[in-house]
């Protein structure tokens, strides 16, 4: 069954532009998406780099982090917006803080998702499928031009949609292999613990 | 050429129930035809282990950024905040946010918790350089025991443990900075 799906999707034909400072996170980025089956991919270290590089490359989805030096990755969504080459694109948020400031401030720049950092597998392959298979209309009126935001506050329970939608979080401590590599990861654990226990500051 | 070219919005006029009007602009989805369907579960496995792959170099990125790190806490030379200083906790902010991100990534979430206790630290401008330099070496020495360790995941109790110790001494060195301003 996987790998008829796999024998299906086109998702090589997929062309993502990733937008972030952090050369090791756009490493991370890229090597999930390869692992994905996306070949065409587009990196940018920020601001001005994206806005040059988005044109040629077209991308399909954008993915852009939030905290960067100079012009951050709100300021950015903002400038592709009003791209009259392009405005509906699909435009992923990432940040490490997902504050209700933060969130709600993206949305109002145009945002389409939400991507939470620590960056995995599973997050990134959701909100990448999200926005591939349910495109949202977008709004326009003077004051905001941007992806419908309605249908989610009007299902929104009070309950990340993410969480929900993933059922409980499972175990953060990875099952070790053996009884001796629990020992072992107790050991190392107790000895740091340890150290820290002794420390003077 | 990009799919998003081959769209062709429709666009009705509508007024919001407060009587503005407002556009709403409906998209073809041209995307999910372009690859018939979304990513594959079976993708999911591949990039795991590819991930898993870059565990090593995952090691080698925390410690240079913790050489960086220690080597941008030693420019706390004066007991206040110079041009040269900010520069360097704006520097160790930003080295401190990713390390943050990307415990998580790697299956380090111990270092994820230690690196934000740091971060929130940097974002207090009136703490004296030299003791946010000790609260800087006092993080990195324990990111440093868990990743040379290899200590994965939360800890457990064991990880509550250390992240409550991490906290007490941590306020130690902040009463102790809030004794030397007041002094």
């Amino acid at each position: 069954m996987h790998a008829n799906a796999l024998h299906l999707s086109k998702v090589d034909r997929l062309r993502v532009m990733v937008v972030d400072d952090h050369e090791e996170t756009r490493w991370v980025i890229r090597t999930i998406l390869v692992a994905f089956g996306v070949q065409r991919i587009c990196e940018a270290g920020g601001y001005t780099e994206a806005l040059k590089k988005v044109k040629p490359f077209q991308p399909d989805i954008l993915l852009i982090d939030y905290a960067m030096p100079g012009r951050d990755g709100l300021q950015l969504i903002r400038k592709l917006r009003r791209n009259r080459d392009d405005p509906f694109v699909p435009i992923i948020l990432m940040t490490s803080e997902a504050t209700p400031r933060i969130l709600s401030a993206a949305r109002d720049a145009g945002a389409t998702e939400f991507l939470a950092k620590p960056i995995v597998p599973a997050s990134l392959r959701a909100r990448l499928n999200e926005v591939i298979l349910r495109p949202r209309s977008f709004i326009s009126n003077p004051a905001y031009f941007g992806p419908d935001r309605r249908r989610k506050a009007a299902s929104w329970d009070g309950v990340d949609r993410r969480k929900r939608e993933a059922g409980p979080p499972p175990p953060t401590s990875p099952e070790p292999q053996s009884e001796e590599g629990m020992r072992n990861q107790e050991e190392a654990l107790r000895d740091v613990l340890n150290t820290l226990e002794t420390s003077v500051v | 050429m990009s799919v998003l070219k081959e769209r062709a919005p429709k666009s009705i006029h509508r007024t919001s129930a407060r009587g503005f009007p407002y556009e709403e602009i409906a998209l073809t989805n041209v995307l999910k035809s372009k690859l018939g369907g979304g990513i594959p579960e079976a993708c999911l496995h591949r990039a795991e282990r590819a991930i898993a792959t870059l565990q090593d170099q995952y090691i080698q990125w925390v410690r240079r950024d913790l050489a960086h790190l220690e080597e941008l806490a030693g420019n706390a030379k004066e007991p206040f905040a110079t041009d040269e200083w900010r520069k360097s906790v704006k520097e160790m902010q930003r080295l401190v946010h990713d390390m943050r991100g990307q415990g998580g990534t790697f299956g380090y979430p111990l270092v994820s918790s230690v690196a934000s206790s740091l971060l929130d630290l940097l974002k207090q401008a009136a703490i004296a350089p030299p003791n946010m330099a000790r609260l800087v070496r006092l993080h990195t020495d324990l990111i440093e025991r868990i990743v040379d360790s290899r200590i994965e995941g939360d800890g457990g109790k064991t990880g509550e443990q250390i992240m409550t110790r991490l906290g007490e001494l941590t306020a130690e060195i902040l009463a102790q900075d809030k004794d030397q301003s007041a002094g």
